[in-house]
């Protein structure tokens, strides 16, 4: 017996993880590369687009000094091949925003330091039941990462078109993945190869910003329902999309709208990250839902991003009491 | 010291009423939910027993969020008791329950007596089930929990009732730290039938975002649990153990702030028989291990056979 669960691939665990690399992406932001060796990497090697970790940016083992006490959750922004003389191991990319005393220790980190991480969790994005369905992909500031392992995914699954939608406050915020040079002010709503992540799974992509520093000035929202309408061939597309709050729930309406499938990967203030301390709860409607429900104990009303979630279909949220809590 | 390595493994076995323990190691009651959300991450079959999430009679949805909060070395959470109900933990949690190696203890919680005592009676029912853990201390929700748990008279009705739905059952009061007199509700615990007590829940708390001017947590206060009420629990256990239960040999459950033996160790010379890791163990489940292993070392360290030596130790 015990054999037998020692051989088969853990669905997810609590792993070491090293720090390959941290380089910059935007202002304020960077990028974590991990490398995952043995079981880690086996375990990870199965994690789909939308899954997250959960980090501890402290060292555990350092009982004196307990802070920041939980783990904080990023999303995985890729998965690599851990090269030729690494063949079993793998790079784990991570995107995150320093906001907070997790992410400054996290910043402070060098390359071979060693990292306690649990992971691959939650529920990441269905891929489409239709492999020829063009895939629409909207990330929103720091709703970006998964954005781009689902670009990946998507590629190396040959399912059919995609585009990828990029919507940030500001130009610098994308400074360090953004190629300028394939803007131009002529035709921003035509995906080109503007972001190094996207370009990666060779993803066309359209940046809309909030100040019109780079590429279409507005939401992605917006850009969106352009895009779709003076390209009709994408209205039978389904919508994949992460970021803030209010960016998806304008993506569910739209969708809604256009009676187009949609999958959303909802962000919430999370502590356990497993689902034993019931803290990120979000609103759902209490019907046709049962399909998810196994694990974590049922309510009529709430549902946890960290293990029903973090990816729930538009449909299925309740907006009004989801923007009463903020 | 070097002399000791020819000792035998030191027993770390504790009595809890009738009930057995391999070990002193307890899960505090929510932090680790039904058990197998941790089997992934970490060996629980390293545990001396397990205490599950609370139970209440129907199923709860629980606060609206936002419902935790970090704080310096500390977690505030305001959930509500959001759990299955009394039924669908009986059908759908409790068969992995069982399957368990050590001595599972269900906590239960609700709003009024009838219902404390109509979860207890049909939880008494089940053969795997080793002990109740009666929650009269949640600081979270309006009705049950908390106002049980602050009158001593309260106190007394509640765990009598209980206690005589369930007689041969263990039984184990959760007391809270928000009371001025700690000992008024251990004494009042243990005259209605307590067998054990466990100490301490969460210290009411609240953290206010000062942009918005409003309270961060949905239910405006929380409980908070972690590091920093190590110090305040570790005190509450000692109050307890001189003043009320070395008298009367009940024992007691120290938690708050648990997330290594050192820690565990302190509330095991205040006066705690067996303890409690919470909050440490939903943020890293492997710690379970390393406590359990911890103890073993101090025993040998210091040349104790059983660790039931050492409780209440404290010169």
């Amino acid at each position: 017996m015990e054999n037998k669960t020692k051989k088969a691939t853990p669905r997810r665990g609590e792993y070491t993880a090293r720090v390959i690399e941290q380089r910059k992406f935007g202002v304020g932001h960077k990028i974590l590369c991990l490398e995952l060796e043995g079981t880690a990497a086996k375990c990870f090697g199965r994690a789909r687009a939308g899954q997250f970790v959960q980090i501890a940016c402290r060292d555990l083992a350092d009982q004196r000094r307990p802070v920041p006490l939980l783990r904080r959750p990023f999303s995985i922004a890729g998965l690599h091949p851990g090269g030729p003389d690494k063949q079993d191991c793998l790079s784990l990319e991570i995107i995150y925003r320093i906001i907070g005393p997790g992410t400054k220790w996290l910043e402070r980190c060098l390359s071979g330091d060693i990292l306690n991480i649990l992971g691959p969790l939650g529920n990441g994005f269905t891929l489409g039941q239709d492999p020829k369905k063009r895939a629409i992909l909207l990330g929103g500031g720091i709703g970006l990462p998964p954005m781009f392992f689902l670009a990946d995914q998507l590629a190396q699954s040959g399912y059919g078109e995609r585009v990828a939608f990029a919507g940030a406050r500001m130009k610098s915020h994308l400074e360090g993945t953004i190629d300028t040079r394939t803007i131009s002010s002529q035709d921003l709503l035509t995906p080109q190869m503007h972001l190094e992540q996207f370009k990666r799974s060779n993803t066309g992509c359209i940046i809309a910003t909030d100040d019109g520093s780079a590429g279409y000035c507005g939401n992605i929202t917006q850009v969106l329902e352009e895009f779709l309408e003076k390209n009709s061939q994408w209205q039978e597309g389904q919508i994949y999309a992460c970021g803030p709050d209010a960016m998806l729930k304008a993506v569910a309406e739209l969708a809604l709208k256009r009676d187009m499938p949609c999958q959303l990967c909802l962000e919430a203030y999370m502590a356990c990250g497993i689902g034993v301390c019931q803290s990120c709860v979000v609103p759902v409607q209490n019907s046709n839902n049962s399909a998810e429900e196994e694990n974590s104990p049922e309510t009529k009303q709430y549902k946890l991003v960290c293990t029903h979630g973090p990816v729930f279909d538009a449909r299925s949220i309740v907006w009004d009491k989801l923007e009463a809590k903020d | 010291m070097v002399g000791k390595s020819n000792n035998p493994e030191p027993d770390l076995a504790v009595q809890l009423g009738s009930v057995r323990l391999a070990n002193p190691l307890l899960t505090a009651s929510g932090t680790c939910g039904y058990a197998f959300e941790l089997n992934d991450f970490g060996d629980i079959s390293q545990l001396g027993g397990f205490v599950t999430k609370s139970i209440t009679l129907e199923v709860r949805e629980g606060n609206p969020p936002q419902r935790t909060f970090e704080t310096t070395a500390g977690m505030l959470n305001a959930i509500g008791l959001a759990n299955v109900g009394l039924e669908r933990f009986c059908e759908e949690k409790l068969p992995l329950l069982k399957r368990m190696p050590m001595p599972v203890f269900v906590n239960v919680a609700g709003k009024t007596i009838d219902e404390y005592v109509a979860v207890c009676r049909r939880l008494n029912e089940i053969e795997h089930i080793s002990g109740l853990e009666i929650n009269i201390s949640c600081p979270n929700v309006k009705q049950g929990g908390i106002t049980f748990g602050t009158e001593p008279r309260a106190i007394n009705e509640l765990v009598g009732a209980v206690r005589q739905s369930c007689p041969g059952t263990l039984l184990i009061v959760k007391l809270t730290p928000n009371i001025t007199d700690i000992t008024v509700a251990a004494r009042a615990a243990i005259e209605a039938g307590a067998d054990a007590l466990s100490l301490v829940n969460t210290f009411l708390g609240m953290a206010i975002d000062i942009e918005t001017k409003e309270p961060v947590l949905g239910n405006r206060t929380g409980g908070l649990s972690g590091p920093a009420i190590k110090p305040m629990a570790v005190y509450m256990v000692n109050r307890v153990y001189e003043q009320v239960t070395r008298g009367t040999g009940v024992p007691i459950i120290g938690m708050g702030g648990i997330s290594c033996a050192a820690d565990a160790l302190e509330f095991i010379i205040a006066g705690a028989t067996a303890v409690a890791v919470g909050t440490a163990a939903m943020i890293d489940p492997q710690c379970i291990a390393g406590i359990v292993e911890g103890l073993k070392q101090y025993l040998s360290r210091h040349g104790l056979t059983c660790i039931s030596q050492l409780t209440g130790t404290l010169r």
